[in-house]
């Protein structure tokens, strides 16, 4: 499997051919392949146990892929650390740590050694905070914060990060209704802003909700390891849904927006 | 209003360093003062400007008792007071757990064991230091593998808990090692060696003198100065392996470095006063809840408060009663309630998974 920085390609990030396996046993999900720009989303879409936090995890480097590549391209503009960042599921560092601090972490993770935030590093946090409308956050206990206001405070550290890429780990499943609804707004702002996402969820709604023009693109995962790539709008389908559920689901326009009924 | 209150606690909380001081200074000076051989405030001063300006002591005992006894021994609890504490917040950190330290860990019962078996041995006090350290290190090295296969093993369970692991991997493996120390007392010749391994097992300050001390002194300043410069970036060993892997942060040689100057700390603590347990545990938590667990902000005052309360308990323990009683007694009345009421407090601090919380 081949890992790479490309400095001058047409894209933020290029898969080719990507195969999941565990260790020593057969691939189970073949031949992952597709490329995403800047403001373009990509859904990662399947029913619990397909594979898509070990999707998003090789995506992230934290575990090799079988075999194909994974390319990131740099489009020139300065980023202070890696070009994509994680959103994990459940980040729960130790407590005691400020909403500030936690970002802090974020942006000396490839400093050296000895380095200490100073007033750069403040500035970018608080300013992140401030995108976002979670200023009042900045001095509370992150371990104390809900499951929402931890991750938009971990979205915030991507953004003071100047990540390029954020990558989001069922960013909705811990989320009521309204702050659902809010996640989505937010990650259609942060897709206007310029930054591709990269989402895994199990609710078709969210793959809908993010957007269904051509750039959004929707990735399906079934249970047997058959995958899909295209256009949400030609994914997210009646007819595709149910055959990836196993249930019957009916995809239908609703004044402007799109619902899913199981 | 909420977050007012906030603000006005996170400002409260930059005074809490000069009040630390403060108390330190006092608590030194007075716990110079008492004693069986009870010395003055002015007494005290009296030496000390004899000695600063080069005049002939007026009191040739109180000068005696001050240098060669009382200084060394109090400067001693402070510092393995100081030294307990760092090394227990690190090992907090290292572990991403509140409830740990270097008693808990067993890395006090492995450098205890390393000690004794120098004492056994006759070797001098620099072998003594450098078996404690390998002790010390054994302990540390078992813990993390432990931790790594039952992490390995649990990763699926919810019902799962990661400090459980630890803390009965440290009381299995303290029982390990005090099987060795057991197994070395019987070994030991009864008339010599076997009453100064029990002596030194006690735990106590009274032995401590100035030579002790430059010993210990190097080992200390060490893994201070380690965990120091590694202050900032000690904060991320509490980020969950993914992401810190996912923002680059290599933390291998961190983790090694923390480790080193951290069981350095204690072993360089029990050789001098053998194995004080608590400090390490109590004193980093309850620092935590104040000032929070940021390590730059963390560690001095961990340091300070840890320091002051060892010469607070060691200077009860020489005075209450006509022969002194061991230190790590006293901290042990303090410590065992307080474990037990940061245990019932729940630890929802430690990397728990909180599943399905809105």
């Amino acid at each position: 499997m081949k890992r790479k920085v490309e400095p001058k390609a047409p894209y933020l990030l290029a898969v080719q051919g990507v195969c999941l396996a565990h260790a020593g046993c057969a691939p189970f999900v073949r031949e992952v392949s597709f490329t995403l720009n800047a403001g373009e989303s990509l859904v990662i879409l399947g029913p619990n146990g397909s594979g898509k936090t070990t999707l998003l995890r090789t995506l992230l480097g934290l575990m090799p892929a079988a075999a194909g590549s994974i390319t990131f391209g740099q489009d020139g503009r300065e980023t202070t650390d890696s070009i994509c960042a994680y959103v994990p599921q459940h980040s729960a560092p130790f407590s005691g740590f400020s909403a500030v601090q936690v970002i802090q972490m974020g942006l000396m993770a490839r400093q050296p050694w000895h380095a200490q935030p100073g007033a750069r590093e403040l500035a970018l946090a608080l300013n992140a905070l401030q995108t976002l409308g979670i200023n009042a956050l900045a001095d509370a206990d992150f371990s104390t914060l809900s499951g929402g206001e931890q991750q938009l405070v971990l979205i915030a550290r991507a953004l003071a990060m100047n990540a390029r890429i954020i990558m989001l780990d069922e960013p909705a499943a811990s989320l009521d209704l309204a702050n659902q609804a809010a996640l989505m707004a937010l990650c259609t702002r942060l897709k206007q802003g310029g930054v591709a996402l990269i989402l895994t969820t199990h609710n078709p709604q969210h793959a809908l909700a993010l957007g269904v023009e051509s750039r959004d693109q929707t990735l399906t995962m079934s249970r047997v390891g058959a995958v899909t790539v295209g256009a949400t709008i030609d994914v997210c389908n009646s007819a595709q849904l149910s055959a990836l559920y196993g249930v019957e689901v009916e995809v239908a326009q609703l004044v402007k927006r799109w619902v899913v009924v199981a | 209003m909420q977050r007012l209150v906030q603000n006005r606690l996170v400002k409260s909380k930059s005074l809490l360093l000069p009040a630390a001081i403060i108390v330190a200074l006092v608590t030194l000076v007075v716990a110079l003062t008492i004693g069986r051989y009870a010395l003055s405030f002015t007494a005290i001063a009296r030496i000390l400007w004899a000695a600063m300006s080069g005049q002939p002591q007026p009191d040739i005992t109180a000068a005696t008792v001050l240098f060669e006894l009382r200084a060394p021994r109090v400067f001693a609890a402070f510092i393995v007071g100081a030294a307990l504490a760092a090394a227990g917040a690190a090992y907090q950190n290292l572990f991403r757990n509140p409830l740990v330290s270097p008693d808990i860990l067993g890395v006090s019962a492995g450098a205890s064991l390393g000690a004794v078996l120098a004492i056994l041995l006759a070797w001098p006090l620099a072998a003594l230091q450098g078996a404690a350290f390998v002790g010390g290190l054994a302990a540390v090295v078992a813990i993390v593998a432990v931790g790594r296969l039952v992490d390995q093993r649990n990763t699926m369970s919810l019902a799962y808990d990661r400090t459980l692991t630890l803390v009965l991997a440290g009381v299995v493996l303290g029982a390990l090692f005090s099987a060795g120390v057991t197994l070395i007392k019987s070994m030991a010749d009864p008339d010599n060696k076997l009453p100064a391994i029990t002596y030194w097992l006690l735990g106590s300050f009274s032995a401590v003198g100035v030579g002790e001390l430059k010993f210990a002194l190097v080992p200390m300043l060490g893994g201070l100065a380690t965990l120091w410069l590694l202050r900032w970036r000690i904060n991320l060993l509490s980020l969950t392996d993914d992401d810190a892997k996912a923002l680059g942060a290599n933390l291998g040689m961190l983790r090694l470095w923390v480790i080193a100057a951290a069981t350095l700390l204690t072993a360089a603590a029990v050789a001098i006063s053998g194995a004080i347990g608590w400090i390490g545990l109590v004193v980093p938590h309850a620092v935590r809840l104040m000032v929070g667990a940021e390590f730059s902000r963390l560690l001095p005052l961990a340091m300070l408060i840890g320091g002051t309360f060892m010469v607070a308990m060691d200077t009860i323990a020489r005075s209450i009663a006509a022969t002194e009683i061991a230190p790590g007694i006293l901290t042990a009345l303090i410590g065992a309630p307080m474990f037990i009421y940061l245990l019932a407090r729940g630890h929802q601090s430690s990397n728990q998974p909180q599943r399905g919380q809105p």
